[in-house]
């Protein structure tokens, strides 16, 4: 496998606000998933 | 270098699962009626199956996106690797893969057809550290057999009683359809016949060899009924899982809707995501959608900036009741069910409804309600 490139600029941007809105539901209220 | 023990170290109170559906060979020594896979995948001997050292890479790889979003965003993992295949039993290395996955600090579960394992391999698992194997069974002999071929029940049962005498956490895993839903009070029997710890399900998707079997997908009124029972069996000593997404239906409904932030309910784009023998990345192992491949694409770009991740977070994308639907957050449906139904019918759309959402039946009536 190649070496791959750090995330950065708008990607960054997009991880942050994804786990950013995902870790305050979870301090809201527990998540089950599906795991199949 | 970076550990896994740094995600806990994030001490955060936000907690989430975060699992790799790793499909390590597409090779299977079964062909069940019922398999999402298409043959011509199964019946590939190998081919371009990720090596060893691609996996540790892989693997690492993971490791680190884990350990720096636990840093970065302060979300606790619980992360976990669910080795499968085709039969995962059919990679000779299969062993060394767990070890080194082991190594790195993943919790292990291994999803099975059962028929490949004895004593001795459960024993080898057990001491490997492997938390719990999941081995598939369609109902009782005569079912089964009609389901994954002749003699396969007797493997699979002699699979998963070695198993559970092994003292490993074995899952009988029934795929529910017309062929097998009136045999679930058998299920349980065989279950506790075989000493194994659970029973869990989940539904036929029409894709792979599966489409033949459209006919025999469950309307939603009867995956309710089955939901309703099998959630609330009392049966001691054995419990009852599942990871559908509309279980999530069952039970008292919420005060208000949950908002447009997928955090529950279908894993992909939220909690998981999966590797298919060649390294090609997808949302979900049902959900046939590439996004990516891990020897070439970084996980945490595929993550960020797959479009298709994008519209399964997105809630405006979704078409039909699931996306007015007030459990939107906790559920959405299963998007492969979604893709394979309407696939089937000429327009694939992994953001239609799900088609056996029971949501509407769900009424002052109901038992549970």
């Amino acid at each position: 496998m190649k070496a791959k490139k750090a995330l950065t600029g708008k990607a960054l941007e997009k991880e942050a606000i994804f786990w950013s809105g995902l870790k305050k539901m979870l301090e809201r209220i527990p998540a089950r998933s599906c795991r199949k | 270098m970076k550990q896994l023990k740094e995600l806990k170290a994030a001490r955060a109170a936000a907690r989430s699962d975060f699992f790799i559906q790793w499909h390590l060979t597409g090779k299977c020594n079964l062909r069940c009626r019922h398999c999402y896979q298409s043959g011509k995948i199964s019946s590939q001997p190998g081919a371009d199956e990720l090596s060893l050292p691609e996996i540790r890479k892989a693997a690492e790889e993971t490791r680190d996106a884990l350990a720096d979003w636990a840093k970065t965003y302060g979300i606790e993992f619980s992360p976990s690797f669910n080795l499968t295949g085709g039969e995962p039993f059919l990679r000779g290395d299969l062993f060394y893969i767990i070890s080194e996955l082991k190594d790195l600090g993943f919790e292990i579960n291994l999803l099975t057809n059962g028929t490949l394992v004895n004593r001795e391999k459960a024993e080898r698992l057990r001491s490997l550290g492997v938390k719990a194997v999941q081995v598939s069974l369609e109902g009782p002999e005569e079912i089964h057999d009609r389901i994954r071929g002749k003699g396969s029940f007797a493997e699979a049962a002699r699979g998963a009683r070695s198993l559970a005498e092994a003292g490993l956490k074995c899952t009988l895993n029934i795929t529910l359809s017309k062929l097998n839903a009136a045999y679930m009070a058998d299920i349980i029997a065989i279950a506790k016949g075989l000493g194994v710890a659970r029973v869990g399900f989940s539904r036929l998707v029409p894709a792979g060899r599966g489409l033949s079997l459209m006919a025999e997908m469950l309307a939603p009124e009867e995956i309710k009924v089955l939901y309703e029972m099998l959630l609330n069996l009392d049966a001691p000593g054995l419990e009852v899982i599942t990871g559908d997404p509309l279980s999530s239906l069952i039970g008292p409904g919420e005060d208000s809707d949950l908002g447009c932030t997928a955090f529950g309910g279908c894993a992909a784009g939220v909690s998981g995501l999966t590797f298919l023998p060649d390294g090609t990345i997808t949302p979900c192992r049902r959900l046939h959608i590439p996004i990516g491949n891990i020897r070439t694409d970084s996980i945490r770009e595929v993550w960020a900036t797959s479009a298709v991740l994008d519209s399964l977070r997105d809630r405006k994308s979704y078409a039909g009741k699931c996306a007015g639907c007030e459990r939107w957050a906790l559920c959405r449906g299963c998007r492969a069910i979604a893709y394979a139904y309407t696939a089937a019918k000429g327009k694939p759309d992994f953001l239609a409804e799900d088609p056996q959402c029971f949501s509407h039946l769900n009424s002052k009536s109901s038992l549970f309600n």
